[in-house]
């Protein structure tokens, strides 16, 4: 170092603050985000509720027990009713909440964690196999590891699993909420208005709008209204029917003989007069070179129409085809 | 080539289904993949094959199997996923 170099200093920003001081923050920032991530994946994503669910749902059954018992409504006294109805709805409306509350936790737990271990001990396990001496031990280890591939192939098809039952948790929030306003609305209404046994209903609606069965059946009923729609754009051509295995063995043997290398335009003609394929209809080439249906593309045709037809008439088409192949020297 | 869609009931066992895969490949064309979908007014398999040139066909037919079973020597999976067998879905995997 040359002697007129300055004794080195810790490294200042402008304010005064050190390196050091703003790695150490770093760090602290770092711990803490790792340890918010490893709550967040004991609890599949979700926060810790800030109240037990369970407990809550306890005291609630006991508060609510007489209000949301159903021939305590009817025992009461006409002038009573209406705060009975409304004492009903309200204690059922918070049970079916915290209820669906503790389902959806059900639903969507455990994923990430299972993902996240899954791939960290296929890579110890396929780094352990790279190190070890025996063979024995690296065959053991790969095994173990592809393994381990496969647990994470069934851990992504849990994770399709798992995309849907977002999806059918959004539908159920979506109904639960248009259920709802029917029930809000009936608790400024009066009896006769917004009668109990109504209540119970949309009471009922409310709690099969939070269930999966709910969610499915009214997807269903989506799907049903655009299967219209859907049916325009999926262009299906055709229904497949089931062709005997001898049926199969026939159509294989003539598409094969379109391919026979040596086939030549003048027998792909013949088969096709003998098809009963009009001269004007005949093409002029063996492929669609010149912008027509070549030969061999009318003769498939023919091939995949005999085919689709139904049992009662597949099996002599296929015969006329073979017949027509053979006299055209295309089969022997 | 193109690529096109066809219905397979979904009522059918499946080696019915995997007959009818073979009828149509034998005819010049390759089975893709399967889709259960909404069409005719009902749900069904739709199934994509890949129409081949005039006089191919796939070389080994195609095999399918309950998910689990396992792929025959000398065959890879060429396709996994769900298909209506017998009116109830089931996992199955195609071999070639």
């Amino acid at each position: 170092m040359p002697a007129d170099t300055p004794p080195a200093q810790p490294f200042k920003t402008q304010t005064g603050v050190t390196m050091k001081s703003i790695f150490k923050y770093l760090l602290f920032l770092l711990a803490t985000l790792l340890m918010a991530g490893c709550g967040s994946l004991r609890t599949g994503g979700a926060p810790d509720p800030s109240f037990d669910l369970a407990a809550d749902l306890a005291s609630l059954s006991k508060e609510f027990d007489s209000a949301t018992n159903i021939p305590n409504y009817y025992s009461a006294a006409p002038a009573e009713r209406l705060d009975a109805r409304n004492r009903f709805i309200s204690g059922r409306l918070v049970q079916i909440d915290l209820q669906f509350l503790k389902f959806l936790r059900t639903l969507t737990a455990d994923k990430q964690q299972l993902d996240a271990a899954t791939d960290i001990a296929g890579l110890t396990l396929n780094l352990a196999g790279t190190l070890v001496g025996s063979a024995r031990a690296k065959t053991n280890l790969a095994a173990a590891a592809a393994g381990l591939g496969g647990a994470k192939t069934t851990i992504d098809k849990d994770f399709y699993y798992e995309k849907s039952i977002e999806s059918l948790v959004a539908t159920m929030n979506a109904k639960r909420k248009e259920a709802l306003v029917g029930v809000l609305t009936g608790l400024g209404a009066t009896l006769d208005q917004y009668p109990f046994e109504r209540a119970l209903t949309d009471l009922h609606q409310y709690y099969l709008a939070g269930t999966l069965n709910g969610a499915i059946q009214f997807i269903n009923v989506q799907a049903a209204q655009s299967e219209t729609n859907s049916d325009k754009k999926l262009a299906v051509l055709y229904a497949l029917p089931i062709p005997t295995v001898a049926q199969v063995s026939d159509i294989s043997r003539l598409t094969d003989a379109l391919g026979a290398p040596g086939l030549t335009l003048d027998q792909a003609r013949k088969a096709l007069t003998t098809l009963g394929i009009a001269p004007a209809q005949m093409p002029a080439a063996m492929d669609d070179a010149d912008g027509k249906q070549g030969a061999l593309a009318l003769l498939k045709k023919r091939v995949r129409d005999a085919k689709n037809l139904p049992d009662d008439k597949r099996d002599a088409a296929i015969k006329s085809l073979v017949e027509a192949f053979r006299n055209a020297g295309m089969l022997n | 080539m193109a690529n096109y869609l066809v219905e397979i009931k979904g009522d059918n066992s499946l080696p019915n289904i995997e007959l009818a895969i073979a009828g149509e490949e034998a005819t010049g064309a390759k089975f893709l993949n399967s889709n259960i979908s909404f069409h005719g007014g009902a749900v069904t398999n739709l199934v994509t094959f890949e129409d081949l040139p005039a006089g191919q066909r796939p070389k080994k037919p195609l095999l399918l199997a309950k998910h689990g079973d396992p792929v025959p020597d000398g065959r890879s999976t060429v396709w996994a996923g769900v298909m209506l067998v017998l009116g109830s879905n089931l996992a199955v995997i195609a071999s070639r």
